[in-house]
């Protein structure tokens, strides 16, 4: 369908996702405005839009956090909508609210929904109304006064979460296992979540152990109407953050994921939600879901969902704020299995520490099945700016085998140099056995960090690259241009066909 | 004539390798490698891709190296793992971390808040600086007990990876 009361739209956002949106709205004939920090200027998601509008210098507070400084992108622009991504104001109300008032349509929740559920609390206490579990805890915030806090934590019991209110993506998150830990994880989670989000309000919960982190995706329209897109399973994740995600959700039996659906579309009427949402849960051992929060946008793993629905979100979301009404739930049906892995700029041999600098040789897998969202080319500067994960990696296979050697498969074809990354990890972690059978939990990446230690290295091997390439004469040494969105110049006279046999990269450990 | 031949010591993370191989004009790499006391024999059919990447066959296993050499390092990517190689001449192996009378940054960023002053005696353990980067926070903490003689950065200035943020005064006290 045709007829958006809206033809250029703005992506309030950088990286993978903003060069995701600017994909579908070039599908769908809209025109596409990119926004863009001093640190960004010739990034790939500025070189892909048809306009790049600068919005300030490299920190994020003072550009892609910066209302006032999108709202004047807005207007040079000529915008008629903005697409918020996810994080930095995607779930902001005040930006849906000034955009509202300007009359431009916001991409994702309406104002009134996102100020309805402005934080985390206030969510928890409105689905806990509307019947849907919660986990224990005081429904107020952690109090500033350090007795009061150590008061509040007693009550709650050890081990406890705290966390930002306005929080996301492990942002301004802390594991308190004792009293004494406390203090300093409340200073420290006060600072990351002001710098990330600019607020610094905590809420206490108990921290629910030997748990599966499973989410809903849902779609709801302006009329009323909630459609459930199936579940992910989001449990192999490191410090709060997600490293690997899969649909559907392994072994789960068909009467906990109804259960799980349920929850989830229950949660999404409590708020009155519109647009695309996710609803995370905990699935405890004895199968019993925990509402966690509510996520006011697309979240970064919607690939998997996209792969599994064969869907477009981003084309439902412009579609939804359109004012268009959803399709019938039976119309909307899964098949086989997609997994995503997260390519962080991080060193995993140096406790995952963030890895800057700029990238010199990039070779970006393709092949059947595979998707692979990334902003980065030789060449790239990667900044201690922002975010640091460099791409996504997403297979979809008929069966969760299918689908986790095509992984394996792509990650083993990846190669990046200038900064480190977590790919040989990434790698580590599709081949563990117990992810391979599906018993996945949320601290199973902690629990088998030992196993997942990078193996010692192939030395001979690694000579005997250094060697070849330093003495065989022929291609140059450059990388492999590299396309805005991340895709490697095909290679036409591929030297597999004249090496018949070779196999790619080493075997899985 | 000779075939070309490719002679360096290279470091390896903790491990020294001397490596001699020669490429012949059939594409076979071969030579040997020094690791100590251990000398060992190597052989690869190599190919080079069009792409630029390096292609190896060692053993009946067929092997694809995406290889770039900047500075002294020569980095090396197989099966999506990295690996660099150091030029051993400049590398000083087995440096002693543990006892140095400074404290450096762990990553390149931001630095988010030093938590101590010049003659803080410091407690083993206890956090002398936060660094930051793309919104992750890094606590580097007194590996023993010092005293702080001197503080190079403040909250909110760049710190490169490796550079010296807290220093301490020699006669470490955690020593006595």
């Amino acid at each position: 369908m045709s007829g958006f009361p809206f033809t250029t739209v703005l992506v309030a956002n950088r990286g993978e996702i903003a060069l995701r949106v600017i994909r579908t709205l070039r599908v769908l004939g809209l025109r596409s405005v990119a926004v863009y920090s001093d640190a960004d200027a010739g990034a790939p998601h500025v070189l892909a839009a048809d306009r790049a509008v600068r919005i300030g210098p490299a920190p994020a507070r003072e550009s892609y956090l910066s209302i006032p400084a999108l709202l004047q992108a807005v207007r040079d622009s000529g915008a008629q909508a903005v697409h918020p991504g996810y994080g930095f104001l995607s779930e902001n109300a005040a930006f849906a609210r000034a955009l509202a008032d300007a009359g431009v349509v916001f991409v994702g929740p309406p104002a009134e929904v996102l100020e309805a559920s402005a934080d985390k609390l206030t969510v928890k206490r409105r689905v806990a109304a509307g019947g849907v579990p919660v986990i224990p805890g005081p429904l107020g915030a952690v109090p500033d006064e350090p007795a009061a806090l150590q008061a509040a934590a007693r009550e709650t019991g050890y081990p406890l979460l705290l966390k930002a209110a306005a929080g996301g993506g492990g942002k301004g998150m802390r594991v308190v296992r004792e009293a004494g830990g406390l203090l300093e994880a409340a200073e420290s989670a006060r600072r990351e979540a002001g710098g990330a989000f600019g607020s610094t309000v905590l809420y206490l919960e108990r921290l629910v152990t030997d748990a599966r982190h499973v989410e809903v995706q849902v779609l709801c329209d302006r009329h009323g109407q909630v459609r459930v897109l199936g579940e992910r399973d989001c449990s192999l994740q490191r410090r709060h953050q997600k490293v690997l995600e899969e649909a559907p959700a392994p072994g789960l039996p068909p009467e906990q994921r109804r259960r799980v659906h349920e929850a989830g579309a229950a949660a999404a009427r409590a708020l009155g939600y519109v647009n695309a949402g996710t609803v995370e849960m905990l699935l405890d051992p004895e199968g019993r879901c925990w509402f966690l929060e509510v996520n006011r946008r697309l979240q970064v793993e919607h690939p998997v969902t996209e792969a599994t629905f064969g869907v477009d979100l981003v084309a439902w979301q412009l579609r939804v704020a359109a004012g268009e009404r959803l399709p019938p739930q039976d119309e909307f049906v899964a098949r086989g299995h997609a997994v995503e892995a997260r390519v962080y700029a991080e060193d995993p041999g140096q406790g995952f520490l963030p890895s800057c600098g700029r990238i010199t040789a990039l070779d970006v897998p393709e092949g059947p099945g595979l998707r692979v969202d990334g902003a980065w080319g030789v060449g790239q500067e990667v900044s201690p700016h922002y975010d640091p994960m460099l791409a996504k990696v997403i297979a979809h296979g008929a069966t969760r085998e299918e689908a986790f050697a095509r992984l394996d498969d792509a990650l083993a074809r990846t190669a990046v140099t200038g900064v480190r990354t977590n790919v040989g990890y990434l790698r580590a972690i599709l081949a563990d056995p117990e992810v391979r059978a599906g018993r996945v939990a949320i601290d199973l990446l902690e629990r088998r960090a030992g196993e997942l230690a990078e193996p010692a290295a192939p030395a001979d091997l690694v000579l005997l690259a250094a060697a070849a390439h330093a003495l065989l004469r022929g291609a140059a040494v450059t990388a492999p241009a590299v396309g805005a969105a991340g895709a490697a110049r095909a290679t036409p006279d591929s030297p597999w066909q004249s090496l018949a046999g070779f196999r790619l990269g080493e075997p899985s450990r | 004539m000779s075939a070309p031949s490719f002679r360096r010591r290279l470091a390896l993370g903790t491990r020294v390798l001397a490596a001699e191989l020669r490429l012949s004009s059939e594409g076979l790499l071969e030579g040997h490698v020094h690791e100590g006391e251990a000398r060992r024999s190597l052989a690869a059919e190599a190919v080079r891709a069009p792409d630029g990447s390096v292609l190896l066959r060692v053993g009946g296993e067929a092997v694809r190296a995406r290889v770039v050499r900047q500075g002294d390092v020569t980095t090396v990517v197989v099966g999506g793992r990295a690996y660099e190689l150091r030029d051993a001449e400049q590398a000083a192996p087995g440096q002693a971390a543990a006892e140095e009378p400074f404290a450096t940054s762990p990553m390149t960023g931001l630095v988010a808040k030093v938590s101590v002053a010049p003659g803080a005696r410091v407690a083993a353990g206890a956090p002398l600086f936060i660094v930051e980067a793309m919104k992750m926070e890094y606590v580097v903490r007194a590996t023993r007990e010092v005293v702080v003689r001197e503080v190079r950065r403040k909250a909110g200035e760049k710190v490169a990876l490796g550079e010296v943020v807290v220093a301490f005064e020699a006669s470490a006290a955690g020593r006595a």
